[in-house]
Parts: structure tokens; C-alpha cells; sequence
């Protein structure tokens, strides 16, 4: 496992994205958050996270046109997990180039395992 | 000379005698016959023995005789040399011949009238054929005159089916048809009643010579079965009257429309009766029976027109109300899935924060006080966020069963609203929000749903301006006696098609968007407003975004008389 465990937590809720900074932050993360895709857009030019943590239905530029927007990105890509209340949205996530989904609510063991799990796969694609 | 004269006089009587087609024969000054021959014995039936000496009246009828036609004949023969005419004439045996006949006045040399030549042919023959003729132009007038009368009646009928097939409206048909059936049936009186849904009442449906000033009473429904009128839809046949009796001329109806003569059916499809088609003269009138038929045929049709646009406009209802469940079942489907997801963001971060919590707890490592009190900060605030919207959700329920009473009283608004808005400031890191108020602005106000309505406008404004930015409250009172309230964000605004609507329940301007709440907050304000005797509208902001405008009397309008002393 490597060193820098940035999260960037993408999410128009700021109940939801204060409460992942907190309980992930103590987890050993380091936590960005943004409120919509545009402003995660923006982060990602400046920090490159492990994982990226998306809401799909948020204003601005909601979690579809953000995963465009970022799969045209020239960058190397990052697992990201697709965070929503809606099921139908998980099959139409994973086409669209998602890595995991979970619904919420969800528990936090949960999430900090798909966390967990998605850091060291990547990690070995790209130590490969 | 002589001898020759002699002898062509006799050639001449020899022809004059054998023609056969003519009645040839003298008659002297008198009228009586001198000649005869052999047509005249052909014609009339006489042998020259048997009437030769006789008067030439015997050959006329019996009314001519008495008319003194014969003289009159011979009158004018002297007068004008000749007298000419076709007329009947007598035969022998009694029988009459139509007769062409000429009279010629013969005169001596020294124009002394010496007698009369008759000349008749027998036109009988020709007589009958021009008869006949005549007899078949007659019977191919009317003919002509049946087939076109029966060709309106047809067309009438005609008239009806298309209505029937076109669904058209029978308020906009049946006067058109009335008085079409009144001029082909040649009746002052047309009516149709129609039975009532129970089949109970005849009810007058539309008439047509009905005089206007009839007493209201004339138009009564009609039992079934009661009167002509009542018996024509139980009996289910069609009556013809041509004297209706004495006894239901004091029908309303029928007195009112002084109607002497009538013809009823009854408008009836697939063994229904639907009403009665009746048709009446003021004056007495002998009813042929295609008369009746015809009545018939246009009432079946009638029904079935009737009965075709009461089933198409049953089923328009139907798909009416089909559409408008289903829109209720969609609005509503639409409600829980956006209520569900409201609810899950308050569950998320509790289930969140608290499992945090408990980890922290079972590894029994240590959380620093600011970050547990960070914690329960965020868990209090969606502990409240999620009594809020089951708040919303019960006001919903209350205001469906219409039982949002309001406790009134004199309330420090400028006190109310501050609260309201250092409430909402905690909900956001974003939004810089400014109140500007006057110190002590008081007003009449269930503070409780008051506060609901500002903290909805504050949800709103921050909902709706996600980058962020300046929100404005100002509480004034343009007028001593009213207050208004300010909300303003410099947000998405909202669509303008979707102006009219934001006050709908459930109702969600950019539900498409991002989430927005269920959809009631605006609904609710607006009635808990409406209750306060208020008014709540959104109008787009210059500059962009949104003001939502509240204003509300400073006093309750107690009901006069109400007031407690």
C-alpha cells in the first residue's frame, strides 16, 4: 500500500460530504470534497486522488456529465465509486466506466472496505 | 246537262251514303233528321227507318237536353254558318260515344235557311287514349311527388344515422331535426322527450312550435306510463291519433300546445326506450299510415344517434378520469420515490457518523472532544433535517383532511425571522445571508407555521443558488397595517413556464436536476400564508434569481360579531 490516500468526495449534500470528511479523515484519508461534478473537475486539475467518491444527482453538472467530461480527461484514470440513492443507477454507472457503487444509506464498514479494495487493485494495475 | 247534274247528285249520295267512318246526315230548319247513312247507322246505332223524322236532340244527354244545348247549336250554325264541338252523345242503346261534331247552316240561293248537314265522328277511342294519357301524367306526378316526398324522408333519416355515426352532439341536432320532421310531416308540433337516468320522468329534451308563453307547467316531466305521452315509452309502440280524446287534451303538454291530432313513437334501441318522438296538428288531420313509419324510422335512428353520443361522452368521461388517476397514481409514485430520497440523506449521515462512532468505540480509540462534538453537531442537525420532513409529511396529510387551524397571536416577527435565518445559516458554508429588518415589526401569526414558512423560503434560496452567494431577507411594512417578507437568492431562478406552477404540491421546478425536497415546501407555505389571510408570490429577481414575496395583514380579521369582548 502506498502513501497518499486522498479521497475526493464529490457530493451536492453538505451533510453527506461533512460527515465523510470527519469519518474518513479519521480513518486516515485525506479528504477533498466538492459540491457538484464542475468543482471536482476543477480539484482534479490541481490534486490527483486514489479514489474519487460520486454522487450522481447534483446541480451544475450532476455525476453522468462528470464521469464524461472526466473519461475524456488526457490524465490517468482513478477507481471511482459511484455513491447514489438511486438502484437503477448502478448498471448505468458501471457502463459508463464506474468502478463500484454502493447505495445509501450505507454502512460505513462497507465503505471504507469498496475504499479499501478499490486503492489496492488499482495499485496493482498500475504497478504492473 | 240536266241528266248530268241529275246523275252526279245521285254519285254524291251514293258516296255520302256509304261512308262509313262519318255520320253524314240532313236535318231540316227544325232539327229534325232528313237523311241517314251508313256511318250515322254505324255510329248511333238508328237504322234510316227508325229515325229519320226524328228530332237530332235524341242523339244528346239527358243534361244537355235540359241545358237546351241542341238549339243552342242549331242557333249558332244560322248565326255563324257553323257550329263546331267534341262532346258526349247518346247511342241507341244508352251507351255515350265522345263525338266531334260539325253542324253547317245550308242555305237556298236566296239565303233562306233550307236546313242543317251534321257531320259526327266517333272520338271515343281517341277520347280514351287522351284520358288515359292524362290518367298516367296524373299517376306520374304523383308518383314523382311520392318519391320525392319519400326521398326527404329518406334524407331525414339519412341525417340522423350520420349524426349517429358522427357522434354529433344531440343538443346541436335534434332542433334541426324537429323542424325538418315538422315540414315533412306537415306538423305544427314537433317534440322529443328523453327518460330520465332512472327511467322515472319523461323530460322535455326539445320542441319546436311549442307557443313561448306556455305556462311553466306544460313542460313538467312526465311519469312514465302516465298520459299519451307517459304510455308511448312503457308500451314501447308508436300511436296515431287522429282526434286525441278529450280526456288527454288535459295533459299539460298537449293543452299547453293545442294539439288536435297526433303521431307518437318511441325512441327506443337495442329494447331500451330513451324517450318519445312525437309530432301533433293544431287542427284535425287524417294520419296515413307511412306517416307513422316514417316517425318510427326517424325515432330509431334518433335513439341510436342518442344512445351512440351517450356512450362516446361516457367513455371521454372514462378516459378523463383514467388520465387523471393515472396522473394522481404518477404524482404520487413520484412523491414517495423523491420523499425516499429525501430521507436518505439525513439517514445516510446518522447511520454514518454513528457507526463512525461505535468503531471508534470498539477499538477504544480516543476521538478528540471537538471532532465528537462535531459529530453529534451533524447528527443533531439531521436528527432535526428528518423530523422537518416528517413534519411535512404529517402538515400534508393534515392539509388533505383540511384541518390546518391556526393559533394567531401578536408575535415579534423581526425576533422570528432572525431565529429563522441563524437557523438556516448553520445548513449551509456556502450562502452569505443578510436580514434587514425594523427592530419591532409585530403581526398576528401562528409563530410555529409562520417559522415554517421562512425556514422553507431559506431551504429554497439555498437550494436553488448552488454556487453559493448572497441571500437577502427583508422584513418591512410598506403599509402600517401589512407586513412583507423578502427572500431573495441570486440563484437558478425558475424556469418561467414553470412559474405557475411551483405552488402545486409535490410540484418540483428542477426535479430533474439535482434533488429538491418533496415538493411540498412551497405548497405548504402558500396555504399556512393563504390561512394567515396573506399572499405568497415568486417573482424573477433583476439581476437573476428568485424573490419570493410573503405578505400578511399585522391583525387577524376576527369574523364580525366573533370578536371576543
Amino acid at each position: 500500500m502506498t502513501a497518499p490516500r486522498r479521497l475526493l468526495v464529490v457530493d451536492d449534500d453538505l451533510a453527506i460530504r461533512e460527515m465523510l470528511d470527519l469519518v474518513l479523515t479519521s480513518e486516515g484519508y485525506e479528504v477533498l470534497t466538492a459540491p457538484h461534478g464542475a468543482e471536482a473537475l476543477r480539484l482534479l486539475s490541481q490534486a490527483r486522488p486514489s479514489v474519487i467518491l460520486l454522487d450522481m444527482k447534483m446541480p451544475v453538472m450532476d455525476g453522468w456529465q462528470f464521469l464524461e467530461r472526466y473519461r475524456r480527461l488526457p490524465d490517468p484514470k482513478v477507481p471511482i465509486v459511484v455513491l447514489t440513492a438511486a438502484q437503477d443507477d448502478k448498471n448505468r454507472a458501471a457502463d459508463i466506466g464506474a468502478d463500484a457503487y454502493i447505495a445509501k444509506p450505507f454502512a460505513i464498514d462497507d465503505l471504507i472496505r469498496v475504499l479499501d479494495q478499490c486503492i489496492r487493485s488499482h495499485d496493482r494495475l498500475c504497478a504492473n | 246537262m240536266q241528266a248530268q247534274a241529275g246523275e252526279q247528285t245521285d254519285l254524291f249520295r251514293l258516296l255520302v251514303s256509304s261512308v262509313r267512318d262519318y255520320a253524314i246526315f240532313l236535318l231540316d230548319p227544325q232539327g229534325h233528321i232528313r237523311s241517314w247513312n251508313t256511318g250515322a247507322q254505324r255510329i248511333k246505332g238508328y237504322n234510316a227507318s227508325e229515325i229519320i223524322g226524328k228530332h237530332f236532340s235524341i242523339f244528346y244527354p239527358a243534361t244537355d237536353i235540359r241545358r237546351g244545348k241542341p238549339d243552342y247549336e242549331l242557333r249558332v250554325a244560322i248565326e255563324e254558318g257553323v257550329y263546331e264541338e267534341e262532346g258526349w252523345r247518346v247511342r241507341k242503346d244508352g251507351s255515350r260515344f265522345w263525338a266531334n261534331v260539325v253542324i253547317t247552316a245550308l242555305r237556298d240561293a236566296t239565303g233562306t235557311l233550307v236546313g242543317f248537314a251534321k257531320v259526327t265522328r266517333d272520338l271515343t277511342e281517341r277520347k280514351q287514349s287522351e284520358e288515359e294519357r292524362a290518367r298516367l301524367l296524373d299517376l306520374e306526378r304523383q308518383a314523382r311527388s311520392d318519391a320525392e316526398l319519400a326521398l326527404d324522408r329518406l334524407r331525414s333519416i339519412q341525417m340522423v344515422t350520420e349524426a349517429a355515426l358522427a357522434h354529433l352532439s344531440m343538443g346541436r341536432l335534434l332542433p334541426e331535426l324537429l323542424n325538418r320532421i315538422g315540414e315533412i310531416l306537415l306538423t305544427d308540433v314537433v317534440a322529443v322527450f328523453m327518460a330520465d337516468p332512472d327511467q322515472q320522468r319523461l323530460v322535455l329534451e326539445s320542441v319546436t312550435g311549442f307557443p313561448a308563453d306556455a305556462p311553466a307547467g306544460a313542460r313538467a316531466a312526465i311519469p312514465m306510463g302516465q298520459g299519451i305521452i307517459g304510455r308511448i315509452a312503457t308500451e314501447r309502440h308508436g300511436i296515431v291519433f287522429d282526434d286525441v280524446p278529450p280526456e288527454a287534451l288535459a295533459e299539460p303538454f298537449l293543452n299547453a300546445a293545442g294539439i288536435h291530432s297526433l303521431i307518437g313513437a318511441p325512441l327506443g334501441v337495442e329494447g331500451r326506450v330513451l324517450g318519445v318522438l312525437l309530432v301533433g296538428t293544431r287542427r284535425h288531420r287524417r294520419f296515413i299510415a307511412t306517416d307513422l313509419d316514417f316517425l318510427q324510422i326517424v325515432a330509431d335512428r334518433v335513439a341510436l344517434a342518442v344512445d351512440r353520443a351517450r356512450i362516446y361522452e361516457a367513455e371521454q368521461v372514462a378516459r378523463r378520469e383514467a388520465a387523471e388517476a393515472g396522473y394522481a397514481v404518477r404524482q404520487r409514485d413520484e412523491f414517495l420515490s423523491v420523499a425516499a430520497h429525501e430521507l436518505k440523506t439525513p439517514v445516510t449521515s446518522m447511520r454514518g457518523l454513528s457507526e463512525w462512532l461505535l468503531r471508534m468505540a470498539d477499538r477504544g480509540t480516543e476521538i478528540e472532544p471537538s471532532q465528537q462534538r462535531r459529530a453529534l453537531t451533524m447528527i443533531h442537525r439531521q436528527a432535526q433535517n428528518l423530523s422537518r420532513l416528517v413534519t411535512q409529511l404529517l402538515e400534508m396529510s393534515r392539509l388533505d383532511a383540511d384541518r390546518l387551524m391556526l393559533e394567531r397571536q401578536d408575535e415579534n416577527l423581526t425576533e422570528l425571522v432572525r431565529r429563522a435565518v441563524d437557523q438556516a445559516h448553520t445548513q449551509t458554508d456556502q450562502h452569505e445571508l443578510t436580514l434587514t429588518a425594523a427592530s419591532d415589526v409585530h403581526a398576528s401569526v401562528d409563530a410555529f407555521r409562520f417559522e415554517q414558512v421562512v425556514t422553507n423560503l431559506l431551504d429554497n434560496a439555498i437550494k436553488y443558488s448552488p454556487d453559493g452567494g448572497l441571500i437577502e431577507v427583508e422584513l418591512t411594512q410598506p403599509v402600517p397595517d401589512r407586513v412583507r417578507l423578502a427572500v431573495r437568492d441570486h440563484g437558478i431562478g425558475i424556469p418561467s413556464e414553470q412559474q405557475a406552477r411551483i405552488f402545486e404540491r409535490f410540484h418540483q421546478a428542477h426535479k430533474n436536476s439535482h434533488r429538491s425536497g418533496l415538493g411540498l415546501g412551497l405548497y405548504l407555505s402558500q396555504q399556512i400564508v393563504g390561512e394567515h389571510d396573506g399572499s405568497l408570490v415568486a417573482e424573477t429577481a433583476s439581476g437573476g434569481g428568485t424573490r419570493f414575496i410573503v405578505e400578511i395583514p399585522v391583525a387577524s380579521s376576527a369574523p364580525v360579531g366573533s370578536t371576543p369582548a
